[in-house]
């Protein structure tokens, strides 16, 4: 995982890389949680994910939930297996998914 | 072994030692110092004593009577060649005898008479350790160490006879080469014993060098005395360092031996014995380092008895909780309904087998009315306790709202989500799929609230998956609009419903299950019952995982419809 704050520090970027399940999630919600003060868009970047489990999706949940009174969470660059795991779950065409 | 054979050397020997070799040193400075000191004042003061007997015999000697005797003998002596000189180390050997013979006319000379008549005269000084009182020269001339004695003051048997020849140690001529009498010197001889020898010399009526008043004084008693002085001095130090090596050792023997041999005795009884109270029994009151110590030992006891009574507690804690989780865990299995239908028209056989930890998978079938047949397949995101309760009032608010009369999936989901969505401060949500199965046509109606695809296969068919966009799982997202979707099944037709433990059941070098190969093992076993089918495939996650401990639950239900 990267974070990576704009200088306004409005905007953080999280790269999510390889392998998201219970065995890290803590680690990287406490690191997210750290950075959160003052942030207007946060983006979760899917480029190097390979797989995300029911508790990554809880995470990501519970930023929606979090940045929908703060702004707007996007997601981007999801790949194919990603997106099978979103459509899955139903999160498709509820969380903000870009390109 | 070699810890065993360690010879031991015990605290008291080592202190008994110590104070033994300290007295030992202690005694031995104070005995050369204080027989250096004595003895060196004992004898400057025979020195000085000799010294002033001599300067007051000269006073008695006439200098040219003297003089006169002096010339005589060394007339005598000078005669003789140095080879024929006979020393006084042969005293009464024949060479000897001869020798002095030579000076036999000394005798009869009156100056002889008369300086032994004024020499003699000494005795009345009335000192008891003065020993002998005589007049000497020196052989300057030849200058070959050698003294020569002239009169002596005892009388004649016991007097050294004129002429009586000795030699003189080299150090010692340097010094008596001066006239004017060398200093007081001690010697002790095998003869005479210890004598302090003075001497002063005696001038003639011209001033002229005459020769040297000797005095010998005994030293012997004095010597004797100094010596009983040691002895009494050795023995009072022995003695007195005996006693104090005794008190030491007792106090020391009270104060630390005694205290740590308790210690070290209560640290071996309490590691032997562990559990009974050791320290806490010893009394210590010193207010020094072994109270300090042995007030550190009882509260480390006190500590670790403490320590220990409450990992008992914890302990029985745990192992209660544990033992309630696994009821827990297993009340949660046996809450999901094993009376499967198992009826011409519907077979129904469905597995929940449990991960390590509390997790929550469920599945559930009942019937909605007399011709509906509805069937749940859930997973609560999570594990543990709160997914378990989660779960349980998850599926209670399924069930509860599938009565409504007419209701549909969508519906019913829609409602459970809201319900559940008002009260979840735990972020915990549950994926669902549910379906309605008309009894008597046939017709499913179903809902997918996040959950795996099912697979469906139709007669003479393949399993395949029923693939869409889901909707979000329940309790995640308010007030969500679900939909539903129609299958007609027809006879023969089989469904297969299944949590994510499946497909995503992970061997050990981290590769996943697959819905693929889930779809094989299931058209493989297309003619199987439900039963032999689920087991199969949980026989084939077993194996996938190998050793990995089941990380979630791996939930199936298999349904084949035999109606029309």
């Amino acid at each position: 995982m990267e974070l990576k704050r704009s200088e306004d520090g409005k905007a953080l970027d999280v790269a999510l890389i390889g392998v998201v399940d219970a065995a890290n999630i803590t680690e990287i919600e406490e690191a997210v949680k750290k950075e959160l003060d003052g942030v207007t868009e946060l983006t979760f970047d899917m480029k190097e994910l390979e797989y995300i489990s029911s508790a990554g999706l809880r995470f990501l949940l519970k930023m929606h939930k979090t940045m929908k009174s703060k702004g707007t969470m996007w997601i981007r660059n999801v790949n194919d297996d990603v997106k099978d795991i979103f459509r899955i779950t139903g999160f498709l065409n509820h969380f903000n998914i870009t390109a | 072994m070699s810890e065993k054979s360690k010879s031991r050397f015990p605290l008291r020997l080592k202190m008994v030692l110590i104070v033994i070799a300290l007295s030992l040193m202690l005694c031995s400075v104070s005995l050369i110092m204080s027989n250096y000191r004595f003895s060196a004042t004992n004898e400057q003061s025979f020195k000085d004593r000799a010294k002033d007997i001599a300067n007051l015999v000269v006073l008695t000697v006439d200098g040219d009577a003297l003089a006169a005797v002096r010339d005589k003998v060394m007339e005598i002596y000078n005669s003789v060649p140095l080879d024929e000189v006979v020393l006084s180390d042969d005293w009464g050997s024949d060479e000897f005898n001869a020798y002095l013979a030579k000076f036999e006319s000394v005798y009869d000379m009156p100056e002889f008479k008369k300086v032994h008549e004024q020499l003699s005269k000494s005795q009345y000084l009335g000192i008891p350790t003065l020993s002998s009182v005589y007049t000497e020269v020196y052989d300057f001339e030849r200058d070959v160490n050698n003294a020569l004695y002239l009169v002596d003051a005892a009388p004649e048997d016991d007097a050294c006879p004129p002429g009586v020849t000795e030699h003189v140690e080299g150090a010692d001529w340097e010094s008596v080469k001066d006239e004017h009498g060398q200093e007081a010197y001690i010697t002790n001889t095998e003869m005479y014993g210890w004598l302090v020898t003075a001497s002063a010399p005696v001038y003639d009526s011209n001033g002229n060098f005459a020769g040297l008043v000797a005095i010998d004084l005994d030293m012997n008693e004095i010597k004797a005395n100094e010596q009983s002085f040691i002895t009494i001095l050795t023995v009072i130090l022995v003695s007195l360092t005996a006693v104090i090596s005794i008190i030491t050792l007792v106090v020391i023997s009270i104060m630390v031996v005694g205290p740590i041999k308790k210690l070290s005795g209560a640290a071996s009884s309490y590691v032997s014995n562990e559990g009974t109270r050791k320290f806490s029994d010893i009394r210590i009151n010193s207010a020094d380092e072994i109270g300090d110590l042995s007030d550190a030992m009882k509260k480390m006891e006190n500590d670790i008895s403490d320590y220990v009574d409450n990992i008992a507690v914890m302990t029985a804690e745990k192992e209660r909780v544990s033992a309630e989780l696994g009821v827990a865990a297993k009340m949660q299995a046996d809450m999901l309904p094993k009376n499967f239908p198992n009826l011409s028209d519907l077979k129904v056989f469905a597995t929940m087998t449990p991960a390590k930890e509390m997790g929550g998978d469920f599945y559930d079938f009942f019937m909605t009315d007399d011709n509906h047949i509805g069937l749940v397949m859930a997973d609560v995101s999570g594990k543990g306790v709160p997914a378990a309760m989660f779960m349980i009032v998850a599926r209670t608010l399924l069930k509860i709202h599938s009565t409504v009369p007419g209701i549909t999936p969508s519906e019913i989901l829609t409602d459970v989500n809201n319900a559940l969505c008002a009260d979840n401060p735990s972020g915990l949500f549950v994926t669902v799929w549910l379906g309605i199965l008309n009894l008597t046509t046939g017709e499913l109606i179903s809902s997918n609230a996040g959950h795996e695809y099912p697979a469906i296969m139709h007669r003479d068919g393949n399993y395949e998956l029923i693939t869409g966009d889901n909707m979000p799982p329940l309790a995640a997202l308010e007030n969500i609009e679900y939909s539903d979707e129609t299958i007609a099944l027809g006879k023969g037709d089989r469904l297969f419903l299944y949590t994510d433990g499946v497909p995503e059941a992970k061997a050990p070098d981290g590769s996943r299950f697959g819905a693929d190969r889930m779809l094989e093992i299931l058209n493989r076993g297309r003619e199987l019952a439900p039963e032999e089918l689920l087991g199969s495939v949980n026989q084939e996650v077993f194996d996938f995982t190998g050793d990995n401990d089941l990380f979630d639950d791996v939930t199936m239900m298999s349904v084949i419809w035999n109606g029309r």
